[in-house]
């Protein structure tokens, strides 16, 4: 009797303290929702200042300075376009650190790489484009780890960048219009 | 008795550990602890572990760095298609699970010669397979294609696709198959950056110029004459300043540190980046001419000694060694007979197409604060895959066109483009009718 | 033992070995023990001849496979890659079957001990030494995921020769001892203590080989 009553309350401290120790761990960090959107905002604050202030003031409809190009490193004076220009970033990051990575895609890409790959993807692009100004959250497992995954959109600021994606020979669609959604930010952080 | 075995045995096992442990921890020369012949890419330095192992226990981290080290510049240049960045993200998690393209030697392993198809490849040939076998859906023209045709056939490779993208077709399908002669430039990087290196003083040796007028004589009318570097400058040890009768790479590179440099970086001077003997013929598996196999490589393997004749270093150099089918091939080629034309004064050398032209090209630089003109002395540069050549050196002359038809008949290669190339690659075509849909 | 056959009366070879323990380990004096007490009756077969015989011969028959088969080629398409070559090819799946061999290797050496330290707690030393055997051909097997048919070059080349001579003179062994009840006393177990010595000289650089064998893998 004695025994089992030792053994109950050995299980039950133990179960308190993981329980305890889970809870301060999630106090301690910041809450991935809060993380994401910000992560957010400053790549969406850097993305609209490259397309404002370099590319329409300095490219073809401004100075005529710098020639934005899909082959950029091919022509002289070539700048990335705005959407090249956030996937060198995303890939410099990925460079600097495993903490969170990003991505632009679409249901409607021109390079195939970039459509929805998992569930998570398609159902986050699905979302955004259906609910406008609605951000999508959830969770999923790629390989071995768990992910906080979170789907922004990315819609058409300027007649730039309707008028490359409706003409593009790769491109699935071709109706593109002004603020509508194109494609969406995936910010995914390990958990 | 049964004493004397055991303490035979552990004599043995002692004696041979001390063996392998010397191999393993003190001795240069591991050959004896090779697990197979490395690749032909990396034979030359087979022997140089530490130049590709470089620290022990390191595991596949270690070894990548040590790839990138030697080779992450020319992918840069070459716009890699496939770079590392681009599989890092957990999305490709399924992919990498596949084939894990983080690491080079998931496709290039070494030391596995019976395994590596051209290029250090190690994978089967359709490789391409593993990510992209729904090419057909997206691609009306690529249906049904085989997958070991993706980088075999002059259309895409792994990494360099500089020559190759579908927009750089459409913008360079016309053009007649050979234009005029372009007029190629005079390198003139030695020219401008050398003297900027020479040594303020260069000792003098009296008595070995009073020995050799006629050497003397030979180099007062060299360039290196002209910018000031006399028998001192390449014929004395730059800290001990004494006599050095044969100069090698380490006086050359006093001055042409830029050539010295794309040198070792190629299948010429790779050994002596790894501090190795010089590479000789004899150990290569290309052939060469009897005469000269047991020769070492050097700067002045192709430069003469006081006589600087680049018209030499371009050609005949390269054949007094050279023994294959393309380099034999090479005199009666239509290639080697504007050279004979050019030499014959028929018209400028600078017209003229010699084995430098396309294997040691010049190359517009920024180096040292200088635009230059640059001979890259990497040989391997441009070298594989062939496509490599069709931006920087076919084109010059010829249509794009015509330059990858060419680069993906063997037989044409092998007889130095002597004649059309027997096969069509139909890489333009599909990408215009595309275009016009 | 004279003594303990005119003092004690032991003049049975079971008598013997009960009071000497002379031959209780392997067995392989108990024809020299049939001689000193004058039994001239044949030998008595060995426990598990028959399968020491048949285990022996099919060692033999590997060992001769991996020697001389054709080294395994690598698939020309990533689409025909077969399940041998995932093995033997793989990284993953070489250490999974290097250190099996290592493992099985270690097992079988368990029987040493059971003769040299005697130690009768461990069992019977004749089911050790079929263990032994099998556990050899175990080996044979494993090698062959582990290598598919190459025969290595430098270090590797001489570890897998060195391993395949030590099998193939313990199947050798193993055959004297399957068949000795055929051969005359003498015969039968001089045969058999100079293959058994042979097998286990021939081992000495084993140890060390297998050691720098495994070290070149991490190490580089």
């Amino acid at each position: 009797m004695k025994k089992a009553a030792l053994i109950a309350t050995l299980i039950t401290t133990v179960i308190t303290l993981t329980a305890c120790k889970e809870e301060t761990e999630a106090k301690a960090g910041i809450d991935p929702k809060v993380y994401t959107d910000s992560l957010f905002a400053v790549m969406k604050a850097d993305r609209s200042n490259y397309t404002k202030l370099i590319i329409q003031r300095l490219g073809p409809n401004g100075a005529g300075a710098i020639k934005p190009d899909e082959h950029w490193e091919d022509i002289e004076n070539g700048a990335l376009l705005p959407a090249q220009m956030f996937r060198a970033g995303a890939e410099a990051v990925a460079t600097m650190t495993d903490d969170f990575t990003y991505s632009l895609q679409s249901l409607w890409p021109i390079n195939k790489q970039n459509a929805p790959k998992t569930p998570a993807e398609e159902a986050g692009l699905k979302y955004i484009a259906e609910n406008p100004g609605e951000n999508y959250y959830g969770e999923e497992t790629l390989g071995d780890v768990t992910y906080y995954t979170a789907v922004y959109p990315d819609v058409a600021v300027s007649p730039a960048c309707t008028g490359c994606h409706n003409d593009h020979k790769d491109s699935p669609k071709t109706d593109f219009k002004i603020g509508e959604v194109m494609g969406g930010v995936v910010i995914r952080v390990p958990l | 008795m049964k004493k004397w075995l055991w303490f035979g045995w552990i004599v043995v096992s002692l004696g041979l550990a001390g063996y392998y442990g010397y191999s393993f921890f003190q001795s240069e020369n591991k050959q004896n602890l090779l697990i197979g012949d490395a690749s032909y890419g990396h034979y030359q330095i087979e022997l140089a572990c530490s130049a590709c192992h470089t620290e022990a226990f390191g595991g596949q981290e270690s070894i990548q760095k040590a790839c990138v080290g030697c080779h992450a510049e020319e992918l840069e240049a070459a716009h890699d298609s496939h770079p590392k960045k681009k599989f890092t993200d957990p999305r490709n998690a399924d992919l990498l699970a596949v084939l894990d393209a983080r690491y080079c030697v998931s496709c290039h392993t070494e030391h596995q010669q019976e395994q590596t198809h051209p290029m250090g490849l190690t994978l089967p040939k359709d490789y391409c397979f593993h990510c992209h076998q729904d090419i057909g859906e997206d691609r009306e023209s690529h249906k049904n294609l085989a997958f070991d045709s993706c980088a075999s056939a002059g259309c895409h490779n792994y990494h360099d696709n500089r020559a190759l993208y579908e927009d750089f077709l459409l913008e360079n399908h016309q053009g007649a198959w050979v234009n005029a002669l372009a007029r190629i430039t005079s390198p003139n990087a030695a020219a401008k950056l050398a003297p900027e290196r020479i040594p303020a003083a260069q000792p003098d040796f009296p008595q070995q110029v009073a020995q050799h007028p006629d050497i003397h004589s030979e180099w007062s009318a060299s360039s290196h004459a002209e910018a000031g570097v006399s028998c001192g400058g390449c014929h004395s040890d730059a800290t001990t300043q004494a006599w050095v009768e044969k100069p090698g790479i380490e006086q050359c590179q006093t001055c042409h540190l830029n050539e010295a440099n794309s040198y070792k970086a190629g299948k010429h001077g790779m050994r002596l980046a790894q501090s190795l003997s010089a590479i000789s013929p004899v150990e290569s598996h290309l052939p060469f001419k009897e005469q000269a196999l047991s020769q070492h490589q050097g700067c002045n393997s192709c430069h003469g000694a006081h006589k600087t004749d680049t018209q030499f270093a371009a050609a005949q150099a390269c054949l007094g060694c050279h023994n294959d089918q393309h380099s034999l091939a090479f005199e009666t080629s239509p290639h080697g007979k504007l050279l004979s034309q050019a030499i014959a004064g028929v018209f400028p050398v600078e017209q003229a197409v010699t084995c430098a032209t396309c294997h040691m090209p010049r190359e517009e630089k920024t180096l040292m604060g200088h635009k230059v003109i640059q001979v890259n002395h990497n040989q391997n540069d441009n070298l594989r895959p062939n496509e490599k050549m069709i931006r920087p050196v076919c084109m010059q002359c010829h249509n794009l066109s015509f330059a990858i038809d060419a680069l993906a008949d063997p037989a044409l290669i092998d007889n130095n483009f002597n004649g059309k190339p027997s096969q069509h690659i139909p890489s333009i075509d599909w990408a215009r009718r595309r275009e016009a849909k | 033992m004279n003594s303990a056959i005119q003092n004690n009366g032991c003049n049975t070879v079971t008598a013997l070995q009960s009071c000497t323990k002379a031959g209780t380990v392997c067995g392989s004096c108990k024809p020299l023990l049939q001689q000193i007490v004058g039994d001239n009756s044949i030998p008595e077969k060995e426990s598990n001849a028959t399968t020491l015989t048949a285990a022996g011969l099919l060692a033999l028959g590997l060992v001769a496979l991996i020697g001389f088969w054709p080294e395994a080629q690598v698939a020309t398409s990533v689409q025909q890659v077969n399940w041998f070559e995932g093995i033997w090819n793989d990284k993953f799946w070489k250490q999974v079957t290097g250190f099996s061999l290592l493992g099985l290797t270690a097992i079988g050496l368990l029987m040493s001990l059971r003769k040299r330290l005697s130690w009768a707690w461990m069992g019977k030393f004749s089911a050790w030494r079929l263990v032994h055997i099998l556990l050899g051909i175990a080996c044979c097997l494993t090698l062959v995921l582990h290598s598919g048919f190459h025969l290595g070059a430098n270090l590797n080349q001489l570890l897998m020769i060195n391993f395949l001579a030590v099998v193939l003179l313990g199947a050798v062994t193993s055959n004297a001892i399957g068949t000795g009840h055929k051969l005359s006393g003498s015969t039968a177990s001089g045969s058999r203590k100079y293959m058994q010595w042979l097998h286990i000289i021939v081992s000495w650089p084993l140890p060390i080989l297998l050691t720098f064998h495994i070290l070149s893998v991490y190490y580089f």
